[in-house]
């Protein structure tokens, strides 16, 4: 780098007003959970959920539209900041990057509104969880912003250590501390992955930015192809262990089972949608130039996950276990919008079918899982674990919202018509078959017919079961809250999509620039 | 793309296979050999080692050990900082501001929460 300039910089740092106000948040609630007595740590938690709307609005901010001022981004540029010495941004600003901060925010609050009553049951309210969800989600924020290695790496470790120390939150749990560490151990092992096939992929093109990347690629400067295809294999691997895709899924089970319930929420779907920017980013800007060779990994790798994540989920008696599995599976299918992007040939038609697509499926896989996980907190009291499906026998008797809510997340986990999932299906597997990879779209036709049995059985257990207790007790207004959000945007999204494909038509860039 | 095409991977990989065995041969080859009974013993701090390896200590000098190292690492970025705060000028000085004040948040943090004190 020659000679750092100053005011770059600082004019970058309009750019990055989310990240650091997310960073300033985290560090209140630390200072926060150090003051407050053990009695008013909940307030933490109210903090971080006031903190995360004020996040929102200021990654709102850059929206075309949105009446705050500042700087806005129109749909389909992007600025950037923080330029290499090629003047590549190291740090964009887009309408994918606003797009996803907002999951991710979301995903993070429905997390906190769900987690107040979680550790007051656990008796382990402090104040450092909501900290770590508020680190998290700055990590994440970096990770869909990033525009090189560097960046992208920096965002992800933050958002892992976050996310590690959530998974094992629960000290005294064997469990929870079991998944962590494997989840510790899988996801450093990953990184080693990833980081020497940025090596590689920085000796072969001489830049570790995307941008440099993709320009040496395309002018045929790379130097050895097959050392720039390892390196791209290796980071294909690294990623697919991030968004745990068949093979390099099975930290998945055990850390989602070990974790606390809103946690496991929070990582099956802010961080694979975090995983799935940093893939989208890397695929689609860095090595777009390979699209014809990545396309068919990509494409074993949803195969795979889809098949073996729904099949290996008929056999659970966890729920939680179960709905890990299914998360394996719904990796697979969200991987369908980018090999369509990949095999599009250029046809951009076909490009922004497949990245709306998996946009839109990030939001809606959000709403109706982190409305799953939010039941089973809802049964965790006094010895009852929650996540067994025994204890979901008999709750159209005891909750009968909460039974009725959970049978439309599970119906939209598997894509029944009238739920979000059905929305978000159709584009996914629309966008295979617009790239002629109609092959994909059976598999994944089939994997959710198979889905939609182990999702029958908690129905059936709901309703077709008496219940064991008679008088249960009242649930609490944050979970009340967080599933009946999960629930009314299921419904929403699936009645009257057309607003929530604008947002994720927002998210495309030019695809191969 | 033929098979000609990776020869440079196989060449890279084996290479990389063989790269501890020949570190190790060569430190074998060139190193003085002689051998000593205080070698063989554990290594403690370079004092003389006294109790069991298998000694249980606070699970506390993890804290402090971690706290130590966060402001070891401190003074390395400190160090280069010092020798061209010429060239960095009021930037640098607020940059190091703002890096110091995140460390002592954390410190503040830590010692709030007792982590200073030996139980």
């Amino acid at each position: 780098m020659q000679g750092f300039d100053a005011s770059v910089f600082l004019r970058s740092l309009v750019w990055l007003k989310p990240e650091l106000f997310l960073a300033l948040l985290g560090f209140v609630l630390l200072g926060l959970s150090a003051a407050l007595p053990e009695g008013k740590r909940r307030y933490v938690g109210l903090v971080a959920l006031i903190g995360l709307a004020i996040a929102a609005v200021v990654v709102s901010s850059y929206a075309p539209g949105f009446p705050l001022g500042g700087p806005k981004i129109a749909p389909g540029t992007a600025q950037g900041g923080f330029p290499d010495g090629a003047g590549h941004p190291g740090f964009l600003a887009d309408g994918f990057a606003i797009v996803l901060k907002l999951v991710f925010l979301l995903g993070a609050a429905l997390c906190v509104l769900m987690a107040v009553r979680f550790l007051d049951v656990e008796k382990a309210q402090r104040g450092e969880f909501y900290a770590m969800v508020v680190f998290a989600v700055l990590g994440m924020s970096i990770l869909a912003s990033g525009n090189d290695f560097v960046t992208l790496y920096l965002g992800l470790e933050t958002m892992a250590l976050a996310v590690y120390t959530l998974v094992g939150f629960l000290r005294a749990s064997r469990r929870s501390t079991e998944a962590a560490l494997k989840y510790f151990l899988l996801g450093a092992f990953a990184s080693g992955i990833l980081l020497y096939g940025m090596s590689l992929v920085y000796g072969a093109t001489g830049s570790y930015n995307l941008e440099g990347i993709a320009a040496a690629i395309a002018s045929g400067t790379a130097g050895p192809r097959p050392l720039l295809h390892v390196g791209a294999v290796l980071v294909l691997v690294g990623m697919a262990f991030k968004i745990a895709a068949v093979p390099f899924h099975m930290w998945a089970p055990d850390a989602y089972e070990g974790a606390p319930t809103p946690v496991t929420g929070f990582i099956s779907t802010a961080a694979k949608a975090a995983g799935f920017a940093m893939l989208l980013r890397i695929f689609f800007r860095g090595f777009w130039g390979l699209a014809a060779d990545w396309t068919l990994l990509l494409a074993v790798l949803s195969a795979a996950s889809m098949t073996f994540g729904n099949v290996v989920a008929v056999l659970q008696d966890n729920v939680k276990r179960m709905l890990a599995y299914s998360s394996i599976g719904h990796a697979g299918y969200m991987l369908l919008g980018l090999i369509a992007v990949g095999s599009s040939g250029g046809d951009p038609l076909t490009q922004r079918y497949g990245m709306t697509a998996v946009v839109l499926y990030l939001l809606v896989y959000t709403f109706a899982n982190m409305g799953a996980f939010g039941t089973i907190v809802l049964l965790r009291r006094g010895s009852v674990p929650g996540d067994r499906v025994e204890d979901f026998r008999g709750l159209a008797g005891t909750y009968p919202v909460a039974a009725a809510a959970m049978t439309v997340f599970l119906l939209s986990l598997a894509g029944i018509p009238s739920t979000a999932g059905f929305i978000g299906k159709w584009w996914l597997f629309g966008a295979a078959i617009k790239a002629d990879q109609a092959w994909l779209a059976v598999v994944a036709v089939l994997n959710s017919a198979i889905s939609l049995y182990y999702y029958a059985r908690i129905v059936a257990a709901m309703y077709m079961t008496a219940p064991e207790e008679t008088r249960p007790e009242p649930a609490p207004a944050g979970l009340r809250a967080a599933l009946a959000i999960s629930l009314v945007f299921t419904v929403w999204i699936g009645i009257y999509p057309q607003p929530f494909i604008r947002f994720a038509q927002y998210a495309l860039w030019p695809i191969g620039r | 793309m033929t098979s000609v095409g990776y020869l440079p991977i196989l060449i890279f990989i084996l290479i990389a296979l063989a790269f501890p065995f020949i570190a190790f041969f060569l430190a074998w080859f060139i190193r003085p050999n002689r051998p000593e009974a205080v070698k063989l013993e554990r290594y403690e701090c370079g004092i003389e080692s006294s109790g069991e390896v298998w000694g249980r200590y606070s699970v506390q000098y993890y804290v402090i050990a971690v706290l130590f190292l966060i402001f070891d690492v401190e003074t390395v970025f400190l160090f280069p900082w010092a020798v061209r705060y010429d060239a960095l000028g009021l930037f640098g000085l607020i940059e190091m501001g703002i890096f110091i004040l995140i460390l002592v948040v954390a410190y503040a943090y830590a010692w709030k929460k007792g982590a200073l004190e030996w139980a």
